[in-house]
């Protein structure tokens, strides 16, 4: 028996690729236009810089075109799934959705494209299947490296994409890292600790809450999904600090904290949080467990 | 505010105190006890101890006030056997304790005191199973009465002789207890009209948080909450207060003062209503 070739239907991820200004001009503009023109909604997601190039282009003023900061909106890239579906369901009556998504441009620390890159490949995942829409994500092939433009390539073509939790994270930078093992007596001690290295590190009240929360979510899983205990480790780097928190247990949903978890469903809110709360999140599971390190920028960036 | 969250005396509670004394020796509740009541003389309160031992035997516990023989005669000090306020063994009637607190109260400020304050070693009050949960709801009671009426209360139970889950909810339903991490990690108790949270609320704590919230919190009149001493509340915790003040709404309703501005992001983010 053979199988018939898919049918390239439902939702189409596409790489873009540009040299300069006026690349990145030729291929956006009649990508937005094209949507607006046909009756879509549109959703841009740009940097600063490219923001303003486009809005110089296109009608900004039409309503059926929106702009989002991507430094804000893709600060956490584990956020931009729930956002791209909450835009998704609010056009459900309308003419149909297009996007445009830049996460990944020049300088952006390697843990964060790292997270973009997976973000890309679960992309396919999260809208594979579903409703007809297209996500363009230009990539700036002038100063992005040759790897992250294969790898781009690469993630915009699978359709099944896998081992998206594999993989480990760079050992903490040599000199203060503090730490606990935590079961389920010492949630408090995990909260006072992360409290008390924030404070040390310079974090406003609320960024301090935010993580100690995010934090306490994350254990609290460990708790009771990751073998009843688990390992803190909290350490301050480049102007971030890092809350690393593992456990025994295995993560195998891809998906895991991506999307706002259903009001009726009392499990999968904890890493929903911590994805909304700090500023990166990374989550590695496999055979040996599971790792879900938490970054706040001591300052908001 | 009250004086509210982990004790580590019977010192410096107030004249509207209601604070849970767990021990495991006597002598322990009864130094306690001293230091409480001493503070009441002070402030010019009528004093009154509440205990199993037989009246002679209190006397001889309560020496160290000074005079003991003195103060009773003149009024200042009143002794107690359990027996002859409650009848151990049967769940408490909230009403007629109300009553009988309230009438003792009323008369010591008609004799010229500034009010009543009472410690009372009540471990065989909640001896027997059945018994228990009219108790922590008689607690909850009393301590809004505390806020309301010249009363102040020292609550002493003995650890050895009760479940650890009932202690907590005891603890819990003061707004003082010298039982701290990880016994107790919250509050529940009247303030200046509301009800109070203070303390820490996670996935571990939510379940009794939950629970005594609807016993602390009740509805038929308009409730208050003020979260303003609220240290710290998880998702898990929210979810219980949310569900708890949307199944008040329909029974004059459940406002929530004072969130910090973390429970806001948290209710925006899970799309939770207070």
């Amino acid at each position: 028996m053979t199988s018939a070739p898919r049918q390239e239907v439902g939702f189409r991820h596409e790489a873009f690729f540009y040299a300069d200004r006026d690349q990145f001009l030729a291929g956006t503009v009649p990508f937005v236009e094209a949507g607006i023109e046909a009756g879509e909604t549109v959703l841009v997601g740009l940097p600063a810089t490219k923001r303003g190039l486009l809005q110089r282009e296109v009608d900004p003023d039409s309503p059926r075109l929106h702009f989002l900061s991507m430094e804000e909106a893709g600060r956490n890239p584990g956020r931009l799934i729930s956002t791209w579906r909450e835009f998704l369901h609010g056009q459900e009556d309308g003419g149909g959705i297009r996007g445009l998504g830049e996460t990944i441009w020049p300088g952006r620390p390697s843990a964060e494209i790292d997270e973009c890159q997976r973000h890309e490949r679960l992309l396919n995942l999260a809208f594979g299947g579903g409703p007809a829409w297209t996500l363009m994500c230009p990539y700036d092939a002038s100063a992005l490296s040759d790897d992250i433009l294969d790898a781009a390539q690469h993630s915009h073509a699978e359709t099944i994409p896998n081992g998206l939790l594999e993989g480990s994270l760079p050992s903490p930078p040599n000199g203060a890292t503090f730490g606990m093992d935590f079961g389920k007596s010492d949630l408090r001690d995990v909260r006072q600790l992360v409290a008390e290295r924030a404070g040390t590190a310079g974090l406003d009240i609320r960024r301090t809450e935010d993580l100690v929360l995010a934090a306490c979510e994350v254990a609290t899983n460990s708790i009771q999904h990751g073998g009843g205990e688990g390992a803190l480790r909290i350490w301050y780097e480049d102007g971030k600090l890092v809350c690393d928190i593992s456990d025994a247990g295995r993560i195998t949903d891809p998906l895991v904290g991506r999307e706002r978890p259903p009001i009726d469903r009392p499990s999968g809110r904890g890493l929903w949080i911590a994805n909304q709360l700090c500023d990166l999140v990374q989550i590695r599971s496999g055979e040996t467990g599971t790792q879900v390190r938490l970054q706040m920028g001591v300052i908001e960036p | 505010m009250r004086a509210h969250g982990c004790i580590d005396s019977g010192s410096h509670l107030g004249t509207d105190g209601h604070a849970c004394w767990i021990f495991d020796q006597q002598q322990e509740f009864v130094d306690a006890a001293l230091e409480y009541l001493t503070d009441g003389l002070r402030a010019e309160q009528r004093i009154a101890y509440v205990g199993s031992e037989p009246v002679e035997e209190q006397r001889e516990l309560l020496a160290p006030l000074g005079d003991v023989g003195g103060l009773i005669d003149n009024g200042a000090l009143q002794l107690f056997e359990l027996t002859d306020l409650y009848e151990v063994g049967e769940p408490v009637d909230a009403d007629v304790q109300v009553a009988t607190y309230l009438a003792a109260a009323d008369a010591a400020i008609a004799d010229g005191y500034t009010g009543l304050r009472v410690a009372a070693q009540v471990t065989d009050l909640v001896a027997e199973p059945r018994t228990r949960e009219a108790h922590v709801r008689w607690e909850s009671i009393a301590d809004r009465y505390c806020t309301t009426h010249p009363l102040s209360a020292f609550c002493g139970y003995q650890r050895g002789a009760l479940p650890e889950q009932l202690l907590g909810d005891l603890a819990a339903v003061h707004p003082a207890s010298n039982e701290g991490h990880p016994g107790v990690p919250f509050h529940l108790f009247s303030d200046s009209g509301n009800v109070a949270l203070s303390g820490e609320v996670d996935f571990f704590s939510a379940p009794d948080f939950g629970r005594l919230l609807e016993l602390a919190c009740e509805g038929g009149a308009e409730v208050s909450l003020d979260l303003t001493e609220l240290d710290f509340i998880d998702h898990h915790g929210l979810a219980r207060l949310a569900a708890h003040t949307q199944r008040l709404s329909a029974a004059g309703g459940c406002a929530v003062h004072n969130p910090p501005p973390v429970v806001d992001r948290l209710c925006d983010l899970l799309e939770l209503k207070l």
